[in-house]
């Protein structure tokens, strides 16, 4: 099968001096990724990841140091931005701010030398489609952030590329304004079933647009999953941290049950979780990761529950967050939802409980 | 009560204000004619009393602004240094145009509105010539430096890193560092031993060399303001390098482009000092003619061509603004 | 800080992809230059040019063979460009080749015409058109620059060296002597007194008294054009600009009007108030060369100080008033550290034309030579004896890239 966009064992280093340091950056280190035609990928990463050097290596404004990139099984190698079938939405736009709403969307297809009409007419179309129509002969600094996103959108749409790269393109917009682009993005996407390369910080909107995400590090790769994957099963700790919210208890594995994997802390109490890497030996010093939703606070103890004192209790709307101090000192927050009105403080401060989590639900990662 | 002082108050004021405004300007009268009488007993006697008016005068004029305005020393101390300077800066200019209307040929006495000194201006042939030189030095001298200064600037900005940056960079500051005379005597030196006759070519090669210079200053500064994801963008788009300069990069940059080579242009026409030295005989420029002139006599008929220069000065400054506004 | 790292990602894309885009337009120009010769010797008789020294040289030949060797040019730079365009190595090598070629013509032209502006001119093109093709896109766009101001600045800089380690011999020529008497002779004393020394003190004192009084005043006048509203902020601005791009000279010889004894000043004393009959003697005295300092050099002090003002954010200073800084401590501690620059920049503007400053003594202050510029013009244009002239020139150079260097030190900015 061919994807959209392969990526196979790349690697950006920058020379010494460059990016402001002494010793060389390896910016994207041993990268691959395999994206499907149609999809909606996003790289999800702290700044300094390597995710926008990852895009600009597609893009082609930086040449890989090694590896190979493969755009529809054609190779990049040696082939500049103009030529590749790809298209980008800049983090800050990059609108040409000497030429019209109209002539900066008619750009690209004037570059490929189409005739007037076909231009302006998809010109036309394009601007319909971003809900731009009759700002045509506006000046890109004459239009809102969020009226500019859409221009830059519609630019790079316009030319019906193979891959849509975006950088951040919603950035620079307001809290309120950012949650209607991503629905709207999303089913754009949707609507042109262009493949989609969306490069973000922000985690939650990768879990709401993307279909696929690659979670990005200090250059590595190091889960590619669905959102729910992503988030359910993080395939180590960076990744549990990085998305979401999670408890972490670290201490060396007990024993094996199955797929079940016990860690004790202090004389008697279990911790039980999924284990992901296959062939782990009792005795490795493992962590068990646990989102705080995950974990079932009780008045009355049951079989296999381990008791705790609560320590804080923090009403967040719409849910109540506790801290809970385990026999052993260690500490782990817990979400409860507030279904009830009587939810909002079953437990108060000093308060003995018990908490208790379905096995699967925590998974055992590997340090 | 209080109301009847409050309207007494401004008008003793301006009461104020009033004396000691004729209390300053009598005082430098005064202390004028002190300096034509000076050593006399009442040349000493008028400048010791008219020092005095100025400057009693000065502060309760300065009390009563404060007053009326509620001006603090320090701000009107800032306004009267301003209006002064200004009125500094334009009185010599001022004199000069009117001068150039007057029809007394020696002296400033003013006998009549003449445009006989223009009119004398545009029959002069040695003017007329002088003035095709300098507009040929001029135009060629801005467009040979506006390209060369212009792709200098692109070097130094787009190439952070090149072997020999740091020498180009100084070499470029240095015509604006070192004064003109010294580029002036070195320059002659150059031509004479070289065996290099002096003409109009000699006087543009000079030219050039200190105009690359402020072009390259003035389009740096505008190249390190654009925003280069512009030219990825573009190229992003389909345009290949030549496309992206054409379409992207020079447009962005015209506005630079233009103001460098208006500068250039205007540093060409004025200078004086480099042409006076490596200008041959037959190709003189204006300020050149204009100085020999100076030389032999104060005449109505240079204030006339100074005063036609300081309005293509004007015209030039006003054009290169309007062009930056746009 | 986003910016910043944006820009030095993107270095290493523009580095491999310029250099088409360089080439271009360099070998569009050679080509236009190429066509234009071409054109003009082609319809000399039909638009009656001026004709310039090659073409004055090149009538010695046959008139196909100039035809010829324009066409050879073009179509050579023509093919080289298409096939650099398309990357071919060939066309690398040839244009390299060509490159010597054209060296090598322009040396050979020069042994035949003696016309060495053209030769200068040919391998100044060869030069711009190896280096692109070297590849080095830096290279390429800085040679033009480079070369004019090596050739027609730095060379000769250091013949003025040269020729002041020589001797001016009876006739007034220069003979090469490789002596520093005209070192020794203006650091030295004359008839018992330092009389270079003492035109060089003059010069830098004269220098410093006018930047310390156009700051003086200069930066209030800044200051308040700052503080004035929008619109009339730019009027005012531009007020203090057009002395600024006023010639020079003009504006000195409006001193001259004013000052002389038939002048205005002197008119008015004598004829409107008839307070004396005989001038007061106003022009050709140190008073005037000062004045005329003075009125020159204002403007150059106001615009640069202006910009940093302008710059200045306000609010620091009324942060500072907010601290309990009274306005002597808010200027000292807010407002003058950061508009150092701008003073610096000024002042850098002011002193070296001043100390360098010829029309003006020599306008406003007499025959009498009271300052360095004097002295260069009357050692080159009356008394010829160039060494000296040359090795005045040299200390002046010298000693003005030394203050320069210093004020960037203390300043640590670009102008």
């Amino acid at each position: 099968m061919t994807y959209a966009v392969e990526l196979i064992d790349v690697v950006k280093e920058f020379p010494p001096g460059e990016k402001g340091k002494a010793k060389g950056v390896v910016a994207v280190d041993h990268v691959t990724l395999r994206i499907r035609d149609g999809e909606f990928f996003s790289l999800l990463g702290p700044s300094g990841c390597g995710k926008t050097t990852t895009l600009r290596l597609i893009a082609g404004f930086e040449t890989p140091t090694e590896g190979v990139i493969r755009i529809h099984g054609r190779d990049m190698t040696g082939i500049p931005p103009y030529r590749r079938p790809v298209n980008t939405v800049f983090q800050n736009y990059a609108l040409f701010p000497h030429m019209t709403v109209f002539e900066n969307v008619a750009f690209g297809l004037r570059m490929s030398g189409l005739p007037k009409k076909e231009i302006a007419q998809r010109v036309e179309e394009a601007l319909a489609m971003v809900q731009l129509s009759g700002m045509e002969h506006r000046k890109p600094r004459q239009l809102s952030g969020g009226q500019q996103q859409r221009v830059a959108l519609a630019r790079a749409l316009v030319n019906r590329p193979e891959v849509l790269l975006l950088d951040e393109p919603l950035g620079a917009l307001d809290l309120k304004l950012r949650k209607a682009m991503q629905l709207e993005l999303k089913s754009l996407q949707q609507r042109v079933g262009i493949t989609f390369v969306y490069v973000t910080h922000d985690q939650e909107e990768a879990l709401t647009m993307s279909d696929r995400i690659a979670v990005m590090n200090e250059g590595k790769v190091l889960q590619v999953g669905t959102p729910v994957e992503i988030y359910e099963q993080p395939a180590n700790r960076f990744v549990a941290d990085f998305i979401g919210e999670t408890n972490f208890v670290t201490a060396p594995l007990a024993a094996l049950e199955g797929n079940l994997g016990l860690i004790r802390i202090g004389d008697r109490q279990i911790l039980r979780g999924a284990v992901v890497d296959e062939g782990l030996q009792p005795g490795t010093e493992v962590t068990l990761a646990i989102r705080p939703e995950k974990i079932s606070l009780l008045a009355e103890p049951r079989d296999g529950a381990i008791p705790v004192v609560v320590r804080n209790v923090v009403y967040v709307g719409n849910d109540t967050r506790y801290e809970v101090e385990l026999d052993s000192g260690i500490r782990l927050f817990v979400r409860e939802q507030n279904v009830h009105r009587a939810d909002i403080r079953r437990f108060t401060a000093g308060q003995h409980a018990w908490i208790w989590w379905p096995p699967e639900n925590a998974r055992i990662l590997v340090q | 009560m209080t109301t009847a002082v409050m309207t007494r108050r401004p008008a003793w004021y301006w009461m104020i204000l009033g004396f000691s405004l004729f209390l300053v300007l009598g005082g430098v009268m005064g202390l004028l004619y002190a300096v034509v009488k000076w050593g006399t007993p009442q040349g000493m006697i008028t400048g010791a009393a008219a020092l005095l008016a100025v400057l009693w005068g000065s502060y309760q004029g300065m009390r009563a602004v404060r007053a009326l305005t509620g001006l603090s020393w320090g701000e009107q101390l800032l306004h009267l240094n301003a209006y002064l300077l200004l009125l500094f800066l334009y009185i010599p200019i001022v004199i000069l145009v009117v001068y150039s209307f007057n029809a007394s040929k020696r002296g400033a006495v003013w006998t009549g509105l003449t445009l006989h000194w223009y009119n004398v201006l545009f029959h002069d042939r040695a003017i007329g010539k002088a003035m095709e030189v300098t507009l040929w030095v001029g135009f060629w001298s801005t467009l040979i430096s506006t390209i060369f200064g212009t792709l200098a600037a692109l070097a130094l900005e787009r190439f952070p890193r090149f072997r020999g940056r740091l020498p180009f960079d100084a070499v470029l500051y240095l015509p604006i560092i070192i004064p003109d005379i010294v580029m002036a005597i070195s320059t002659l030196l150059f031509f004479v031993v070289l065996g290099m006759p002096l003409s109009r070519y000699t006087i543009l090669i000079a030219h050039v060399a200190f105009n690359i210079s402020y072009v390259a200053v003035v389009v740096r500064a505008r190249l390190a303001d654009m925003d280069a994801t512009l030219e990825e963008a573009a190229m992003d788009l389909g345009a290949d390098e030549w496309r992206t300069f054409r379409f992207i990069t020079l447009p962005l940059l015209m506005p630079g482009i233009v103001a460098g080579a208006l500068m250039a242009f205007t540093l060409s026409l004025d200078d004086f000092v480099i042409t006076f030295f490596v200008s041959g005989p037959g190709s003189t420029t204006l300020p050149v003619r204009v100085y020999s002139m100076i030389r032999l006599g104060v005449t109505p008929e240079v204030n006339a061509i100074s005063a036609l220069m300081l309005m293509g000065s004007i015209s030039l400054l006003l054009l290169s603004l309007a062009l930056q506004r746009r | 800080m986003v910016a910043a790292s944006r820009l030095r990602l993107q270095r290493e894309w523009h580095v491999s992809n310029i250099v088409l885009q360089s080439t271009t337009v360099l070998f569009s120009l050679s080509l236009f230059i190429w066509a234009f010769l071409l054109f003009r010797w082609m319809t000399f008789a039909l638009f009656r040019w001026t004709p310039w020294p090659l073409e004055r040289q090149l009538d010695r030949l046959p008139p196909w063979a100039p035809v010829l060797l324009y066409v050879t040019l073009l179509v050579g730079d023509a093919l080289i460009l298409w096939g650099v365009r398309r990357r071919r190595t060939w066309a690398r090598w040839a244009g390299l080749f060509r490159s010597l070629g054209l060296v090598l013509l322009g040396v050979g032209y020069y042994a035949w015409s003696r016309d060495i502006v053209t030769a200068f001119f040919l391998v100044g093109i060869a030069g711009a058109q190896a280096a692109i093709l070297w590849p080095s896109p830096p290279w390429a766009l800085s040679w033009p620059a480079a070369y004019w101001l090596g050739l027609y600045f730095m060379l000769p800089l250091l013949i003025m060296f040269i020729v002041s380690l020589g001797e001016r011999s009876s006739m007034g020529t220069v003979v090469y002597t490789w002596t520093l008497k005209n070192y020794a002779r203006f650091f030295g004393r004359i008839g018992g007194k330092y009389l270079y020394l003492l035109i060089l003190w003059r010069s830098l004192w004269l220098a410093t008294i006018n930047t310390l009084l156009c700051l003086l005043f200069g930066y209030p006048l800044a200051l308040w054009i700052a503080r004035q509203p929008e619109r009339k902020r730019n009027i005012y601005l531009l007020l203090v600009m057009i002395p600024f791009w006023t010639n020079f000279l003009v504006r000195t010889y409006a001193w001259m009007v004013i000052l002389r004894d038939t002048g205005v000043i002197n008119t008015v004393l004598i004829d409107v108030l008839k307070w004396t009959d005989r001038p007061l003697r106003l022009l050709f005295t140190p008073g005037a060369v000062f004045l005329g300092l003075f009125y020159g050099y204002l403007p150059f002090m106001v615009l640069p100080l202006y910009t940093s003002l302008e710059r200045l954010d306000w609010s620091l200073i009324e942060a500072a008033q907010d601290l309990g800084a009274n306005m002597r401590r808010v200027f000292q501690e807010v407002m003058l550290p950061l508009t150092t620059p701008g003073i610096i920049a000024g002042s850098i503007l002011v002193f070296i034309p001043s100390v360098g400053a010829y029309v003006t003594p020599d306008l406003l202050g007499g025959a009498r030579v009271i300052m360095v510029g004097n002295l260069l013009q009357q050692q080159f244009l009356v008394v010829r004896d160039w060494p000296f002239g040359a090795a005045v020139g040299f200390i002046l150079m010298i000693l003005m890239l030394l203050a320069t260097l210093i004020y960037f030190r203390t300043g640590g900015r670009t102008l």
